[in-house]
């Protein structure tokens, strides 16, 4: 007597589908073989251009003038708490920001602005705001280079012994290029 | 270059994209600019902004730990060439002998990958002391899987070490060596390297998880092929319930009840895998298996009445699975596949929720085909390049007004044709990536048609089967 039993194994594994459990997916290659060639190099050539393109972008704005890049890397935590950003070259204002915590912005590290490099020495400060508290922080640069770079980090840090320390702003700051 | 040293704390970043790299802490403004779009799930942006930074020797102290980064990524990319290249600089040039034994261990895995053993074989020769255990497994691991490949099955099995759950990438080379032993080269030490893996503690980590499951999946079948149900059963019940897997070691567990001849314990595991909501190849066995094992029980009435409905349910699926082909040829794969979360651990219990749609109800069985899913794979890596590129546009057209019209100006139109080839070759790609992926749609169901349509003859003989069983039995009790 025939056996449904054989016919249904044999079914399942002429099916051939034991294969999908016994080669993970990503093990060691993620990708189909046969379509490698083609996708690799389109991703090169993009990764190129993009690449081709930011050095292009630098080019130009170092071609263009003295200038000074601020990025903003703000924590969850911070956008909460605070309403409003302000940042102050030698007592101007370049940046008034409202902060909304539903926006996607700005949680993470963003170019905020980039404004002509004051010239010599100058004072960078950045204040956060909410309804009841401020938090301020700022520094003395000595000379603008051909590029400034300034990265304004605020985050709370919860210490490991459960007491709380307020949010902190850091400023680090780079510069490129020759001084002129 | 000055710089103001000030501790920059990245609390959000994890440490787990380069073994032996540390991302705790980055102090570089480009690298972690480029580094917070990675976060976002834009690696491309973050690639090409480190690969600028690079250009204009931007990457100051951090630039290593950058370049780790951006190999790593380039070779999960597929980019193979460059990444070997920025991994072999790293090597020769890195100040630290644990950074440069890094670099020779990464170089000799991807060269491992690309089927280059004697390669890699050389990167390894180069590593001096300065590694993890994790890592000293995976130096391990390739150097067995090289022995493999040459047919030196002894030599291999010398070089595999016991592996903890410390390295993804180790635990998957290890499962592969362990099928590749068992099914190659029929050696029993496949198993006990299957075993190993089903042994590790890696509760709730989901993708550890998972590779455990496919151990126990693939050892078991194996007993089973072997006759040894009973100890095939130790591995089916290993399988997580809530996991991807289940649904196969369900039917591995009620196949291995009904080979010892206890067909009311093979049902518990069958009817399980039939009541369960969502359609899959698996769930069609048991359309058989239920009727068949109530039969083999002696329940021939109940084993009558499964066979009625396991008839009528073939019927629909069939008409189903018709119009599903239907609607793909319409050109709607797009949108079904859009139901499908990017993560593929995560599809099978999203999609059994999410699938309301008649087309979506299929996409489990489409998934069960590892062809479509790395298809799939393939046509959302492209549809990701093609966001990424679009992107490019508005940047050129950006550059367009602030380009003087000096020597940028012809740098620009340079960047302009390239751009161009690209988005030509790109919507060729795309298109062809989508065909391949409707035709393997349409195929994958057809298969799963001539499936059920082999059942209903089946479904009419294992019927015939319990109606003669029926009428002896009740021949015998008169």
């Amino acid at each position: 007597m025939r056996s449904v039993s054989y016919f249904a194994l044999t079914a399942f594994l002429s099916f051939g589908l034991l294969v999908s459990f016994i080669s993970p997916v990503k093990a060691a290659v993620d990708i189909d073989p046969a379509l490698l060639p083609d996708r690799s190099q389109l991703v090169r050539d993009a990764l190129f251009l993009g690449r081709d393109l930011a050095v292009l972008r630098e080019r130009l704005s170092e071609a263009d003038s003295r200038s000074l890049t601020l990025y903003l890397n703000l924590d969850s935590y911070s956008v909460e708490r605070f309403q409003s950003l302000s940042v102050r070259v030698n007592g101007q204002a370049i940046v008034e920001q409202r902060l909304n915590p539903r926006s996607s912005d700005p949680v993470g590290l963003k170019q905020i602005r980039s404004v002509a490099l004051p010239s010599g020495d100058y004072k960078l400060e950045v204040h956060l705001a909410s309804a009841d508290e401020k938090l301020s922080e700022s520094i003395k640069f000595v000379k603008g280079s051909g590029r400034d770079q300034v990265k304004i980090l605020v985050s709370f840090n919860a210490s490991k012994s459960s007491t709380q320390k307020p949010p902190e702003i850091t400023l680090a700051h780079e510069q490129w290029g020759e001084l002129k | 270059m000055s710089w103001l040293k000030v501790a920059v704390l990245f609390l959000s970043i994890t440490p787990f994209v380069v073994q032996g790299g540390n991302f705790s802490e980055i102090e570089n403004i480009s690298f972690s600019h480029a580094y917070s779009y990675y976060q976002q799930g834009d690696s491309l942006n973050a690639l090409s902004l480190i690969m600028a930074a690079r250009e204009m020797k931007h990457l100051g102290d951090d630039s290593v730990e950058a370049e780790l980064f951006l190999a790593e990524n380039l070779a999960r990319m597929g980019v193979v060439d460059e990444a070997l290249g920025v991994y072999r600089k790293i090597a020769e040039h890195a100040k630290s002998v644990r950074l440069q034994d890094t670099a020779w261990l990464e170089y000799a895995k991807l060269s491992h990958q690309q089927g280059r053993y004697k390669e890699a074989f050389r990167a390894l020769a180069k590593i001096k002391k300065s590694m993890s255990g994790g890592q000293q497994q995976e130096r391990q691991l390739i150097q067995a899987h090289a022995y493999l490949a040459e047919g030196k099955t002894k030599a291999a099995v010398k070089a595999l070490p016991k592996i903890s759950a410390e390295s993804l990438w180790a635990m998957y080379q290890y499962f592969n060596i362990g099928v590749e032993l068992i099914e190659k080269h029929r050696s029993k030490h496949g198993a006990l390297v299957l075993h190993h893996l089903t042994k590790l503690d890696v509760k709730g980590q989901t993708e550890r998880e998972a590779i455990r499951d496919q151990a126990a999946l693939a050892l078991g079948f194996s007993l089973l092929k072997m006759n040894k149900a009973a100890k095939a059963r130790v591995y089916f019940d290993k399988v997580r319930l809530d996991g991807h897997l289940s649904g196969i070691a369900l039917l591995g567990m009620g196949w291995a009840y009904s080979q010892s001849g206890d067909y009311e314990k093979a049902l518990i595991y069958w009817l399980e895998l039939q009541e369960r909501a969502s359609n899959s190849a698996y769930s069609y066995e048991s359309l058989l298996a239920v009727p068949y094992a109530y039969s083999k029980a002696g329940a021939y009435k109940q084993s009558i009445e499964q066979y009625k409905i396991s008839q009528k349910r073939i019927d629909t699926e069939i008409v189903k699975l018709t119009n599903a082909q239907r609607s793909i040829k319409s050109g709607n794969l797009v949108a079904m596949v859009s139901t499908v979360p990017d993560d593929e651990l995560a599809w099978y219990g999203k999609l059994a929720y999410a699938a309301s749609a008649l087309e979506s109800r299929v996409m489990p069985l489409l998934m069960a085909n590892p062809g479509f899913q790395k298809s799939l794979m393939e046509y959302r890596s492209l549809l990701q390049l093609d966001k990424y590129v679009r992107q490019m546009k508005v940047q050129l057209n950006e550059l367009q007004q602030l380009s003087p019209k000096d020597r940028s100006g012809a740098d620009l139109q340079a960047l302009n044709q390239r751009y161009k080839k690209l988005t030509q070759q790109l919507r060729l790609s795309l298109n062809a990536n989508l065909q391949q992926l409707e035709q393997q749609a349409v195929n994958t169901l057809a298969r799963y048609k001539v499936q059920l349509e082999t059942y209903i003859e089946q479904a009419r003989f294992g019927m015939a089967q319990a109606i003669e069983g029926a009428i002896v039995g009740a021949k015998g009790e008169r």
